[in-house]
This record gives structure tokens, sequence and C-alpha cells, in this order.
């Protein structure tokens, strides 16, 4: 008999049951993907590097016969367990040509390898690991193939001295050493032949040539002292300043861990409310199955095998379809790693189940109020389902409204719990799409150039030629401003320029000993910048000091450290901390005054330029545009492009913001699609009633309509009120691991955030509400007499 | 009398399963304004699908339907619901209500919605409880729906369909869910709203309900069988028992 109960349950409640379904689905699908992106992103570097085959610390050395090379310095280093070598060629944007121009104006240093040099594991788009590049062919890094715009198959020229050869794209490369958005140092990988090709010049690779060292040992600071000994190191970092540089990429995929959370929540919230709903629906039907003797048990027995059945069914489809939506999610920051794990289809199975269970211990929980209802209670109430208290708190008699808009504010009002769900899932969504948008905006202003360690200026002249001219001694730093300056003044826009100087200097601090890439500039002073504690350096033995170059020293503000200038030892007193984007955050400051001849500059941030007549924002765009067909080889910004382009994270930061704005768009009508047609069905008997007694069914869908707007409109000004202290809690950990401990003051763009989102999500909510309230046009008048 | 419905050939055919079912047949009648006129038949007659489908509530397959003159056949959905807001009046066996609305926000929700009757919120609300208070219910205008008894309901639904001074009044076994007293309290006001010139045509199994009535049309298989004139001035025992003897010969 429950058998045959629960087939014609299953035939007569078929929208109710269906909807159910896919709510299960959902469910299943945000679960099973949600809990794997967690794991994935949790372990996404460890696991990224394992596959990759990273080693502990990693050198890159030029060549160069004087000095004491690195393969020395290992060779003698105990601590050393294993080291490999990788043969690299440097170039600059100068060697790449496409159509007689540079194929992009990337100014870091670009690593050209042959694939038969590989010593650590280098992947595709596929995730798959290159191991074969055909003579011809070229496997580029994402951002430079991005930065260029080639498709596969395009060609470009690599141009050194003589030789020249035609390469054509093949595929980006993932490469775990120096892929992060913030090494950014293009990777170009060729076939052996080709590679040779290049090097057979030697003439015109004088100085290019190079090599990077992966070691694995026992004591890495052991490692770092020896490391100090060596001459011709490039860079040299731990396995752990490394993951630093995948900053933006945690940055990027913590927001994915928050979504996933978000979605989870949502998930289940939609399903404990769903469940509720269908079960109160049916207190008649348990009533009279009370009435006529059916013990609790075997009631709640006939409900909990139904769910059980949709839940099996609806979790095996969520979790088929979590697959591919996963996939969807991560991509946005996989583009330049290799994320994943080895446990995912056990995850997800275990997460589908997961749901089933939740979903019948949430059936049991619903079906508990069973045992406290009589069979009149159940008949009684049953009749609308779920009336046990008063209701509307509002009356038509006292309110200046119209009927439809009466009756949709009432109706919320009067179901609390219900329209409350709802507004808190709408809320989560907006909430999400606000907060990565707020630091997508903090990311790309001029609010993080304390963290590049430079002083606010109107232009920035990224213009590597000059400086390196500098740094080769054809001309001092001096004569490069003035020449920047006397164009400016030439041009009518006169201003004064100066430029932030990199210094390379070991620093000791009593056994250790590192080195330390020291920010000055010449015509600023030590206390324009910010400082996170202590005081600014005052004198030229004063220096300032990043908080985890400090920790690697052992020493803290007001310890004396020795710095190695140009030769000469001196002592030099900590006076102050500070946080920095540059360098991995391990840089340091030295006071104005301290002298450092110009080929000792190791390298340089931008030019900055500061209009003497101070113009507004308009005329500094003007003069941008002027000053780019003036410097048609450099790279000129604004503060805020100068910011975006050091960090590059903001682009990586929209497009998950805009996955996650579509993603909540997706959520949002599919609640809405869903919740409106349970109403709807749930509501028959009064949309017949009100066609009954002369409401048109253009009032019947206002009605319907007015509900959701109501909603979405509550949920965005909840969005709107926490949407500042939400951005400040979640973002600034996140800061904070970028170096911005004391916390920054967040970028909020009014018309975006209380304008855009908001409309965005109510253009979806009501488009949502108003195709399904369509439906209501089914139902008759005479339907009245129909209701059960 | 003016004629206030016309009812002519009207067919109603639904399709259950692939198979006609034919449930009313080429009926003709008309009612004239101030009459009150019940239609009686076995279960499955067609009497509450009539009902509908000459209230503009159902569609019909064929035949004509003129409410006030007006054809409804060639009437749109809207101006169909217009013709349900303002010029008629509609009650039902269960006591239909708006679960979140108080009762006396049921009563005047039509009001409010009806373009017809221009006044104040105020002066609705004033008509909403005179009703009320005409029909003895006045102390529950504040009471959640739930918390009423079905013969108060059922006159808060009679309020309702009141609230718009409509023409013609439909009911479709008001007294079926209700107990004797409150069935022949809710008569009691039907006949009153009648005498006050409300045409009403009702539905009912009851020969007691449709003793109070003007005309009887006994309709057997989509079909009507016959008609009977109840004379008003005859007491209420000695129509019943005329309509009753009548019903026999019917084959009730």
């Amino acid at each position: 008999m429950y058998l045959r109960i629960l087939k014609k349950d299953l035939k007569r409640k078929k929208t109710m049951n269906c909807i159910l379904l896919l709510f299960v689905i959902l469910s299943a699908m945000f679960a099973s993907s949600s809990v794997n992106n967690i794991v994935t992103v949790v372990n996404g570097l460890d696991y990224y590097f394992e596959k990759a085959g990273i080693s502990d610390y990693a050198f890159i050395e030029k060549e160069d016969d004087s000095g004491t090379s690195i393969s020395e310095i290992l060779e003698k280093e105990s601590s050393v367990k294993e080291y490999r070598k990788e043969e690299v060629i440097f170039s600059t944007a100068e060697h790449f040509i496409r159509n007689g121009k540079k194929l992009s104006d990337f100014s870091n240093m670009a690593i050209i390898m042959s694939i038969d040099e590989a010593k650590l594991n280098y992947f595709n788009s596929d995730n798959d690991i290159i191991k074969e590049v055909s003579p011809g062919k070229v496997y580029l890094s994402t951002f430079l193939s991005k930065d260029s715009g080639l498709e596969i198959g395009d060609t470009f020229q690599l141009v050194f001295g003589e030789n020249e050869l035609t390469l054509e794209f093949a595929g980006i490369v993932k490469d775990a050493f120096l892929g992060s958005e913030m090494m950014a140092n293009p990777r170009i990988i060729l076939s052996r032949s080709d590679y040779e090709k290049i090097r057979s010049d030697s003439y015109a690779l004088n100085g290019n040539i190079g090599a990077i060292y992966y070691v694995n040992t026992d004591d890495i600071k052991a490692l770092e002292s020896a490391a100090t000994d060596g001459t011709n190191i490039m860079f040299d970092g731990s396995v752990s300043t490394l993951k630093t540089t995948y900053i933006m990429n945690i940055l990027t995929a913590g927001m994915l861990l928050v979504v996933s959370i978000c979605l989870i929540l949502v998930s289940f919230v939609i399903l404990r409310f769903t469940i509720g709903f269908t079960i109160a629906e049916k207190f008649r039907e348990i009533g009279v199955m009370k009435a006529v003797g059916i013990k609790n048990q075997s009631i709640r027995g006939i409900y909990l095998v139904k769910y059980f059945g949709i839940a099996v069914i609806g979790a095996v489809i969520g979790y088929t379809l979590s697959v591919p939506f996963g996939n969807m999610m991560l991509s946005s920051v996989s583009e330049n790693m290799v994320l994943g794990n080895d446990n995912s289809v056990l995850i997800g199975i275990l997460s589908s189940i997961a749901v089933v269970v939740i979903i019948l211990l949430f059936c049991w929980g619903c079906t508990r109020k069973i045992k406290k209802l009589s069979p009149i209670d159940a008949v009684r109430s049953g009749q609308t389902g779920e009336r046990f208290r008063k209701k509307g708190f509002i009356h038509l008699a006292k309110s200046k409204l119209g009927a439809t808009g009466f009756l949709s504010l009432n109706d919320v009002l009067s179901s609390p719990k219900q329209y409350g769900i709802i507004t808190i899932v709408f809320s989560i969504c907006i909430m999400l799409v606000m907060i990565l948008a707020n630091i997508a905006n903090t990311l790309n202003s001029e609010r993080l150039l304390f963290l590049l360690g430079t002083t606010e200026s109107d232009v920035y002249l990224n213009d590597s030629k000059r400086i390196t001219e500098v740094m080769g001694g054809s001309k001092t730093l001096e004569e490069a401003d003035e020449e920047i300056e006397k164009i400016l003044s030439d041009n009518g826009m006169p201003g004064k320029v100066h430029i932030e100087l990199m210094i390379q200097i070991p620093v000791s601090f009593e056994d250790t000993k590192t080195t330390v890439m020291f920010q000055q500039c010449r015509d600023t002073k030590a206390s324009d910048y910010t400082y996170s504690k202590g005081t600014a350096p005052q004198y030229e033995n004063e220096i300032a000091l990043t908080e985890p170059i400090a920790e690697k020293l052992g020493a803290d503000i007001g310890d004396t450290v020795k710095l190695t200038i140009d030769g000469k030892e001196s002592e030099y007193i900590i006076t102050a901390l500070f946080q920095s984007f540059c360098q991995l955050g391990e840089a340091g400051r030295l006071h104005e005054s301290v002298y450092i001849p110009d080929n000792k500059i190791a390298g340089s941030m931008a030019f900055q330029i500061d209009f003497d007549d101070e113009p507004d924002k308009k005329e500094i765009d003007s003069r941008i545009d002027k000053l780019k067909s003036i410097f048609v080889n450099s790279q000129i910004f604004n503060g805020k492009e100068y910011v975006n382009d050091t960090t590059r994270a903001s682009d990586i930061i929209k497009q998950v913001k805009n996955l996650i704005l579509l993603i909540s768009i997706i959520i949002i009508i599919m609640i809405t699609v869903l919740m409106e047609r349970s109403f709807i069905s749930k509501e028959k008997s009064e949309i017949a009633l009100m066609k009954a007694i002369g409401f048109k069914n253009s009032s019947i869908v206002a009605h319907h309509t007015a509900r959701f707007f109501i909603v979405s409109i509550a949920a965005s000004i909840i969005s709107i009120i926490l949407c500042k202290p939400l951005t400040k809690l979640i973002a600034d950990p996140i800061f904070g691991i970028m170096g911005a401990v004391s916390g920054i003051s967040y970028e909020i763009n009014k018309i975006e955030i209380f304008a855009v989102y908001p409309l965005v999500i109510l253009a979806a909510t009501l488009a949502g509400a108003f195709l399904t309230a369509l439906y209501t046009k089914t139902i008759k008048a005479s339907d009245t007499s129909d209701i059960e | 009398m003016n004629t206030i419905l016309e009812v002519k050939d009207l067919c109603k055919t639904y399709i259950v399963n692939k198979r006609q079912n034919n449930v009313l047949r080429n009926i003709s009648f008309t009612v004239s304004e101030g009459e009150m006129i019940a239609v009686m038949g076995p279960s499955g007659s067609g009497k509450s699908t009539l009902l509908y489908t000459v209230s503009g509530m159902d569609k019909m397959t064929a035949g004509d339907v003129f409410f006030c003159g007006r054809n409804m056949s060639e009437l749109s959905e809207n101006e169909l619901a217009e013709m349900r807001l303002d010029d008629m009046g509609f009650i039902f066996q269960q006591m239909y209500m708006m679960k979140n609305l108080s009762v006396l926000d049921n009563i005047i929700l039509p009001a409010v919605k009806s373009d017809k009757i221009q006044e104040s919120r105020k002066s609705t609300v004033q008509r909403g409880q005179d009703l009320m208070r005409k029909l003895g219910i006045i102390e529950i205008m504040d009471n959640d729906i739930n918390e009423v008894s079905g013969g108060q309901l059922q006159r808060a639904c009679i309020c309702r369909s009141m609230i718009n001074n409509p023409r013609m009044m439909f009911a479709d076994e008001p007294t079926g869910a209700l107990n004797r007293k409150s069935s022949e309290e809710v008569m009691n006001e039907l006949t009153k709203l009648n005498d006050d010139g409300t045409t009403i045509m009702l539905v009912t199994h009851d020969a007691k309900v449709a003793a109070k009535c003007t005309r009887v049309l006994f309709l057997v298989d989509g079909n009507i069988k016959g008609e009977y004139n109840i004379n008003r001035e005859r007491t209420l025992l000695d129509r019943e028992r005329d309509l009753n003897n009548w019903l026999l010969e019917m084959g009730w």
C-alpha cells in the first residue's frame, strides 16, 4: 500500500517533485564541485610545484668567467643534496619581432631554452607535460602569448645578431618557476636544433648566456649564506619565496574558496527550505493517513523513501554536472597554473553522498512535526499547508497601496522565513560580486602605490633602454633625468623627473648573511614613504627593511646591521619596517644621501614625472596621450595603470569577478524560477480565486513578479550596507598576505556597487520571475473548484 | 423584467485521456433581472460546469452566452475579468480566501482592485464593514481566516461577492460545506440579497435551499431535463414539498 501511495504522490505532485529534484541536482553539483575546488585550492601550489618538480631553492646565474660561480658554491656546500642545471639564453623584448615590430613590450628578462635542457616539468594548456618541441615551433608563457595576441599557428621572428629564426606558436607553457604574474619572466621553449642555431652566434649572445639551478638542500639558511659569495647571481629564492610569487593566483583562488563555501551554504539553505516547504504542503495528506490509523513511523517512512529516491537521482546527476562546472570555476585561476587533486572523483562522490545524507536528515527533521500533530490538526491546518500562526502585519484597509502592490508586500511580510531565505541567498550572491569588485578596483587604483615603494606622481614612464644606458655607464642618471625633462619642456609640459633605483646589497646581522634589494630615490626623502612600524630613516646610517627581510635576518627596529656598498662595509641602524610588493616582499630602503655609483644600480622602477603646473586629471590624461607619441618605445602610465601593470592582478580578479557575476546571475535566475514555479504550484487555489473575482492575468503576473522585486531590493540594500565592512573583513587578510598588514582603504566604485550590480541582479530576478509567472496564465478561474 | 443572462445552444466538451466528454449539450435558457435560479441535478450532470461557463470563468465549446447584452464568447480574457470584477459576484462551496489577508481585507480586495467605484480607501472600508455588520460578522473583521467558523467564513465570502454591487451573483453549492444552522443563515442572507434586487444563480443538491429560489433548472447528462417555477407566496414548507414531488417526477 505504501508503494502505491508513493507512486500516486510522484505522479500527482509531478511539478513539485521535479522542482525538488532540480534543487537536489543544484546542491549536489555545488557541493561536489565546491568541495573539490576547496581541496584543490588549499593544496594548489603544493600540487603544482610537486607536479612541476620544483626544488627547495633556485638560482638564476649569468655566465661570467670572473668571480665565483654557483656551480662552484654548490659543489662545495655540504647542505646541498642534489642540483639540476638548465642552460638558458637571456633575451629582451627587442629580440622578438613580428611584422617588423616588437612582438610584445614586456620589460622583464625572457628566458629561452631547449626542451631537451628542461629540468622542470613544463605543462601545456591541457596540463600535459611538454616533452617534445618540433623544429620551427615554440611554446610561450601565458602572459607573453596573451600580451602579444598570438594565436596558435601564428609566426614571429626570434632575432639574435645575424641569426633569425621564424617560429610558429605551438601553445602556452605553464612554468612553475617563472610563470607567476609577479615573476612574469617569459619562458620560450624551443627544439634543440633551433636553440643551437641561436646559441651558435656567441658574439651576439655575449652576456646573454646563463643557467638556472634547481637545488635540493637540507639547510636553506646555510645555502643562502654560502650563495652570498656568488658574484653572478641574478635571482635566488627558496620554494617559500617562489610560493609568494603566486600570491595573486592564491588570492583569486582564495576568492574561489569563499565562493565555494557560499555556494555550499546557498545550496543547503535552499534544500532545507524546499524540503520543509514540500512537506508542509502535505500536512493534510499526513492528517488523513493519521486519521485512518497509519503510524507516525510509517508515514515518516513514506516520505523518507521518496526523498531518498529523489536525493539519489539528483546526487548522481549533480555529481556528473559538477565536473564541468568545477572546471569552469577553476579555469579562471588555473590559466598559468596546474590545479587539481588526485582524489577528485572520490571527493565528488563523497560530497554527493553527503548531500543525500543531509537531505535525509533534513527530511527526518521536517517530518518530526508529524509526531506532534493530531489527525485533526493536520487535516485542518493542512488545508492551506502551513497555517500555524497569525499572519499579516499590514492591512489593506489601512494601506495606501494598490491591490497588486499590497498583496505582494503582504505576501513577503507574511512569510518572513520563506522570503527571508531567498533574500539571504540573493544577498550572498550580490555581496560576493561587490566584494570582488572592490578588491579588483583597489588593485587597479593608486591606493596600492605605496606597496610598490614609489611616491605618487603624475606620470610613470617605463624606459628600460634609458636606464640600461645609465647602468652601462654610457650616461649618468642625472643626464637621463635631464634628457626627459628637456623633452617635456620642449613639448610645453615642463616637469621634474625622478626614479626609484634598485641596488643589490649584501647584508649581515650577527651570523646571518643575505643579499637584499634596496630601493633609493635621489630626489625624494625616505620620509616620503609609508612605513608600517618605526620612523622613516632620518640620517645616512639609517635604513628601513621589509618585515620578511627583518625576519630572515633575525633583526628588528633598533638593531644594527652591516651593509656592503661598493665594496665598503658599514653599519646601519634599522629604524623602520615597511610593506612592499617589490622583490617578493623582500626589500629595503636606503636614506637618500647614501651614495650609490650608477654602475651599482641593479634595476629601477619607472621614471616618475611631476608636472610643474600641477595639471588636473583630465589634462594629465591628455598629456599621457601626447607623451605616448613622443616616447614611442616606452610604456607610459598614470598611477592607476602603473599599479595594474606592476601587480598584474586586476585582470585575473576581474576575470574571476565576471565569472562569479555570471554564476550569481545563473543561481539567482534558477532560484527565482524554481521558487516562483513552486509558489505557483502551491498557490494555485489563490491564483484561481483571484481570477474568479476579476483579477486580470497581467495583475497576477505583476503580483508574483513584484514579490521578487521586493526581495531583490531588500537583498540589494542589505548588500550595499554590508558591502564595506565585509570587504574589509574578507580582503584585509588577503591584502595582509601581500604586505598591507595594517590594511588599506578600499576603492569603492559607487556606480558599480550602488547601481550596476544591484540593477543587474534586479534585472535577472525580474526576468526570471516574470517569465515564470506567465505560467499563471494557464490556471483558469474555474480551477477554484478543482483544488484538492 | 429585463433579461440579464441569455444562454443559447451552450455546449461544453472535455477531452480526457483522448476521450471526448460532452458535459453540456445544447443548453438554452434565460435569466431575468431579480430572479433567483437554482440549478439541480445528479452528480456529474454538469451543474458546476454550467455555472462556471455562463459566468465566463470557463470557456464554452460552442453556443452563445449573453450577459447584460454582451456576447461573452466575443470578449477577451481581460474583458471577462473586468466583467467578473465589476458585474458578477461568486460564492464557492469551499470558502476560498486569500490566506495572508484578514477577513475584512479579503472582503474589500475586489473593491480596491476595481476601477468602477471611485472612492477613498476609507469609504471602501466603511462599505465592507457595513456589509459585515449586515451579515452579522462585524466582530471577525480583523481576524485571520483560520480563526473563524465555516459559517462566518461563507458569510464573509458573500460580503466579498457583494462589495462591488454586482448585477448577478453565482454560487456553487454555497451551503455544501456548512451545517444546517449555518446553511440556513447563509440562505437567508442570499434570499435577502435577492429581495433587494440582486439576481442569483446557484447550484445545489439541497431541495430546502432550492425552495428559496424562484426557479429551478434540472440538469441530467448535460441537458436541461425540466424547469420548475416556484411560487414564493406559498410557505417554505409547501414550496419544499412541491419541489420534492417535482424532483421525484424528474427521477431525482
